[in-house]
């Protein structure tokens, strides 16, 4: 597997490159946006990791160059920005922030790989859920791969404890709004987290 | 930085306000001091006289507090008005009227004078100063009407009073221009060292990832040694001192933290997950959660809110509770209410940090659950409110 790492950090990079040496994975390293978008156009890459302090071009730039050419990618982000970007629309897969030990990192890249590698479409409350374009089908709504997971486990029936889910669960429910679904997940009493019909 | 503002203002007003009183008040006091002692005077040389000015300047000139007492007493006689009543010592029978009192006739005079005749010396129906000497068997009250002598006294105090209050009125805008200026450092600093927090946060997320990444990384190519697993357990404690730097920041207002999201929701949740606590302490929990109530703000601190005031319903409910939820005026409002053994008083103690009430013996905690609520409850722009009486705590949240 080839992998675009895009860090101002140097140090970053190089010991991330190592680990995905050690799994049998090519990484190339970028240390700016114009590195990145020129490994971009001259590679072919089945993953990207993009931070998103990023100089020279927006991280946001880089990502959506990225998923033209059916690259899916994790933007390493400020904590406090997850709620902003989750919904302002930015298409990444996953948004992480440092420090991310490289046991979560891997399980989301492993994660995303599988998603990426499949060719899975479910609906769930009247949305079609495009796996491998990690989006909402027809509109083109990017989802990441936890927001991906919530819907594939709300098919299965109610969430109780979503303790760590509930930012994704609004931008969701944003998405859905921004979709013209009537769908929304909402919480039942005595039952959980389910995908409701507003019009029902 | 706008309460130690407002704070700062309200001192320095009372501050100046306590001074200029008392300022004032003494050189007003020293004004009608001074024209008691002249009225004194007059009245004792009438006294003197047995009802009229004697001509002759006593062998001693007695000093007053502000100069010489005696002074030549024609000007005196033209513009004095007064009167002067002499009593036989035992019994009320009058031995002699002089009145030199427009308006008052000499039965009115006797009369007064009477009235005044077991005092010694004073003011009388607000601008006549009285003095009684008894001698000779006779008792003489003098009465001189001083009225034309305390206007300037009374203009004096006046003038006192209105610029007071306009000294008061020019401090307070001085205040208001100067504190902003004095406070801006304290601002500054204070802005400064939150951005610092924050800043330090960021800037130690970077090293820990490499030291994280890099101790992976080491493990893989040379196995597992005690040296690693110290360092993860050391850079584990970090990353655990991070979240609580950032938790610091994260109370702050911040757009990028706010998101609306389903109020009503997020209560049902949290009941359904203390529902089966409710149940094993014996304690009856009532829901009254208005559907479709959304709230703009950080959902996580809300859900630590509710988190919260559950957790204190359960540590010291007695019988019954209750959280409520709707919307009022435009406002969400949050009750939480619960029975409660103890004794009426004002309950906004219980906001303050390390605040344990005596129903908290033999519960654990350190007394920070509910000023953590008022925290977030502030960091959201909302009010936040407690009550105790009738057996029953409320506390009142309006976001």
């Amino acid at each position: 597997m080839q992998v675009l790492l895009a860090d101002p950090h140097r140090d970053i990079l190089l010991t991330y490159q190592k680990l995905f040496a050690l799994r049998g994975d090519a990484a190339d390293c970028a240390f700016d946006g114009t590195q990145a978008l020129t490994c971009l156009t001259q590679g072919d890459y089945q993953l990207a990791i993009v931070s998103s302090r990023l100089p020279r071009i927006r991280a946001e730039k880089i990502i959506e160059a990225a998923r033209a050419r059916g690259v899916p990618c994790i933007e390493l982000i400020d904590t406090h920005l997850r709620s902003a970007h989750l919904l302002s629309g930015v298409s990444a897969c996953a948004f992480l922030s440092l420090p991310v030990s490289p046991d979560i990192l891997f399980g989301y890249v492993d994660a995303i790989l599988q998603k990426a590698a499949c060719g899975e479409r479910f609906s769930v409350a009247g949305v079609t859920v495009d796996v491998r374009g990690f989006c909402l089908e027809g509109s083109g709504i990017p989802l990441t791969s936890k927001e991906i997971d919530l819907l594939r486990a709300l098919k299965d029936g109610p969430l109780k404890d979503v303790r760590h889910l509930s930012t994704y669960i609004n931008a969701l429910n944003n998405k859905l709004a921004m979709h013209g679904q009537s769908a929304r997940i909402s919480y039942v009493l005595k039952k959980g987290y389910c995908v409701v019909n507003q019009n029902a | 930085m706008r309460k130690v503002r407002k704070k700062f203002i309200l001192f320095a007003m009372l501050s100046i306000f306590v001074l200029l009183t008392a300022l004032l008040g003494i050189l007003n006091g020293i004004s009608f001091t001074r024209t008691a002692e002249d009225a004194d005077r007059v009245t004792q040389m009438l006294c003197d006289g047995h009802g009229s000015f004697d001509q002759s300047p006593p062998p001693e000139q007695p000093q007053g507090r502000f100069g010489p007492a005696w002074r030549d007493t024609q000007p005196l006689r033209a513009s004095i008005q007064y009167f002067t009543v002499g009593f036989k010592k035992s019994g009320d029978d009058v031995k002699f009227v002089e009145q030199h009192l427009a308006g008052l006739s000499e039965d009115d005079a006797v009369a007064w004078a009477r009235s005044l005749k077991n005092g010694e010396t004073g003011w009388t129906k607000t601008v006549y100063r009285y003095r009684v000497v008894s001698d000779d068997g006779r008792t003489i009250v003098t009465v001189i009407d001083q009225s034309r002598e305390l206007l300037s006294p009374y203009r004096i105090l006046k003038i006192s009073i209105v610029g007071e209050l306009a000294v008061l009125l020019i401090a307070f805008f001085v205040l208001l221009f100067v504190s902003k200026r004095l406070l801006k450092p304290l601002e500054e600093t204070d802005r400064k060292q939150k951005r610092f927090i924050a800043e330090l946060e960021q800037e130690l997320r970077v090293p820990l990832t490499v030291l994280d990444a890099g101790t992976e990384l080491t493990e893989k190519e040379h196995g597992a040694t005690d040296v690693t697993r110290s360092m993860r357990r050391q850079i584990k404690q970090m990353a655990h001192l991070l979240r609580s730097l950032e938790a610091l920041t994260v109370l702050e207002p911040d757009e990028h933290n706010a998101s609306t999201f389903s109020l009503s929701d997020l209560c049902n949740q949290v009941i359904d997950t203390r529902a089966a606590d409710f149940e094993m302490r014996g304690l009856r929990f009532t829901p009254h959660i208005a559907p479709g109530v959304t709230l703009t703000g950080d959902n996580e601190g809300m859900r630590k809110l509710l988190d919260e005031l559950l957790e204190n319903q359960l540590k010291f409910s007695t019988g019954h509770a209750s959280l409520t939820l709707k919307e009022e005026n435009n406002h969400v409002l949050l009750l939480a209410q619960n029975g409660t053994d103890l004794a009426p008083r004002n309950a906004e103690a219980v906001f303050d940090r390390f605040t344990r009430l005596e129903n908290a013996v033999g519960h654990s905690g350190a007394g920070l659950g509910l000023s953590y609520v008022k925290d977030i409850v502030k960091a959201q722009g909302g009010r936040i409110s407690a009550e105790l009486k009738d057996g029953t705590f409320l506390i009142k949240i309006n976001l």
